[in-house]
């Protein structure tokens, strides 16, 4: 393994060297800056100033119906938010959903990619197949799987029932709604997934395989010691993009179920909206945004470090 | 990856084992993997395929939960398309892209560096 990975450094460096060189020439500031300006006021208009906006909103009393930022209110959002059962109970439904659906969106992606990485024939059948859900809109997914999902008359209700269960209430049961919604997410987003670990594959050079083969290696060993170390890069950031895609589960959740049976599937974002657009208290809603901010967050530095870290062992 | 079974050499270091034999174990094992892929493909297609399937029922047969359809029709498809709106509804869509799609490319393709991201994912 340490091996192939050393080939591959030596490889990869003067192309890494090359582009850095690069990108140090492209880095005259001043006109660098211009290029960015049209980019970066958009961005500080539509990203980090509501972003900004919304903590220090988090701090007062806000409401939707009065205007302006209301009285101060310092810690007392937060300490509320985190005093809430509801609010933790959300929480955990957003942690469980991603819990539930990062290991099969990962693994089945990988495996699917792997697989359709092999086949001869039929490779644009297989990518459509895999990626026709992912260009469906969240509430075209909604509508098939409520009707696939739909009691008495839905397709899985009549497999189910088929196969000898007894009719299952697959979005009415409090204990069961949420595996249906991590299905239905799992064959919409895996699309995505597949197709970065499609690309990751093809950037693996040949001859490791063709040289592995020759020293007597099966399609198992091939696949444990040579592809699985090389996409290495790919299998971070799927794992990465992918939590930060479940932790923000709101379309599907609000569309099926509301939230629902019993507050069973509110994510924690479906908590903020509730408390910001029903109840009206924005403050509030900001400061329990702020709170899964900071969640996501966590996340992202995560991710940076491992990269980092893989870029150093890599160049 | 067809290529490595054609490519393998001869396996010197272990008589018993034969090319033909080796051939036919990966033969094998590529059939199985391509049956894998194909049963998950399908299933994968089943939500897609049932939509269709339910688009093309008359509205009587729709709560018949089979594949059958005793008098397919195109009904739904005509009283959607007659229904007027849902050409506004494109259209609109239509231009939301369209201006996003610009925009985006405007505004994202002016800055000389190369994305970081897009590095880590090719791996280059």
């Amino acid at each position: 393994m340490t091996t192939t990975a050393d080939t591959l450094a030596t490889d990869r460096a003067p192309a890494d060297v090359a582009a850095r060189s690069d990108r140090e020439e492209g880095g005259h500031t001043g006109k660098a800056m211009l290029f960015l300006t049209p980019f970066l006021v958009l961005y500080l208009a539509f990203i980090i100033g509501p972003a900004l906006y919304m903590v220090v909103m988090s701090f007062y009393d806000t409401s939707l119906v009065k205007s302006g930022l209301g009285n101060f209110a310092g810690l007392s959002n937060y300490a509320e938010a985190l005093s809430s059962p509801d609010f933790w109970a959300s929480m955990w439904h957003t942690v469980w959903f991603t819990i539930l659906t990062t290991p099969p969106l990962v693994v089945l992606a990988f495996v699917f990619a792997l697989l359709a990485d092999r086949v001869r024939r039929g490779r644009a059948f297989f990518r459509l197949a895999f990626f026709l859900p992912y260009i469906l809109p969240s509430a075209v997914v909604a509508l098939i799987w409520i009707w696939l999902y739909s009691p008495a008359l839905g397709l899985l209700t009549k497999v189910a029932t088929t196969l000898g269960f007894g009719e299952p209430n697959w979005l009415g049961d409090p204990n069961l709604a949420m595996w249906s919604l991590a299905v239905t997410t799992v064959w919409w987003t895996l699309g995505f997934n597949f197709v970065l670990y499609l690309a990751g594959l093809q950037e693996i050079p040949r001859d490791l395989y063709e040289a592995s083969s020759m020293d007597g290696a099966g399609p198992w060993h091939q696949v444990t010691h040579i592809t699985i170390p090389m996409l290495n890069r790919t299998t971070t950031l799927v794992v990465v993009l992918q939590v930060i895609a479940s932790l923000k589960v709101f379309d599907q959740m609000y569309i099926m179920t509301s939230g629902g049976p019993n507050y069973a599937t509110r994510s924690v974002l479906e908590y903020v909206y509730d408390l910001g657009f029903t109840d009206f208290r924005t403050g509030y809603a900001a400061a329990a945004s702020t709170l899964f901010f900071l969640v996501v967050l966590a996340v992202s530095a995560v991710w940076l470090i491992i990269t980092r870290r893989q870029e150093q062992q890599g160049v | 990856m067809s290529t490595i079974a054609e490519t393998r050499a001869p396996d010197t270091t272990r008589p018993g084992v034969t090319q033909a034999a080796v051939d036919h174990r990966v033969k094998l094992f590529n059939r199985v993997c391509a049956g894998v892929l194909i049963a998950f493909a399908l299933l994968w297609l089943v939500p897609i395929a049932w939509t269709v399937d339910t688009a093309l029922k008359p509205n009587a047969e729709t709560t018949a939960t089979t594949w059958i359809i005793h008098h397919p029709t195109f009904g739904s498809f005509r009283t959607l398309l007659a229904g007027g709106d849902i050409w506004s509804w494109y259209a609109a869509s239509f231009i939301t892209s369209a201006l996003t799609a610009a925009g985006t490319v405007l505004t994202a393709s002016l800055p000389p560096s190369r994305c970081p991201a897009c590095d880590s994912v090719t791996g280059t």
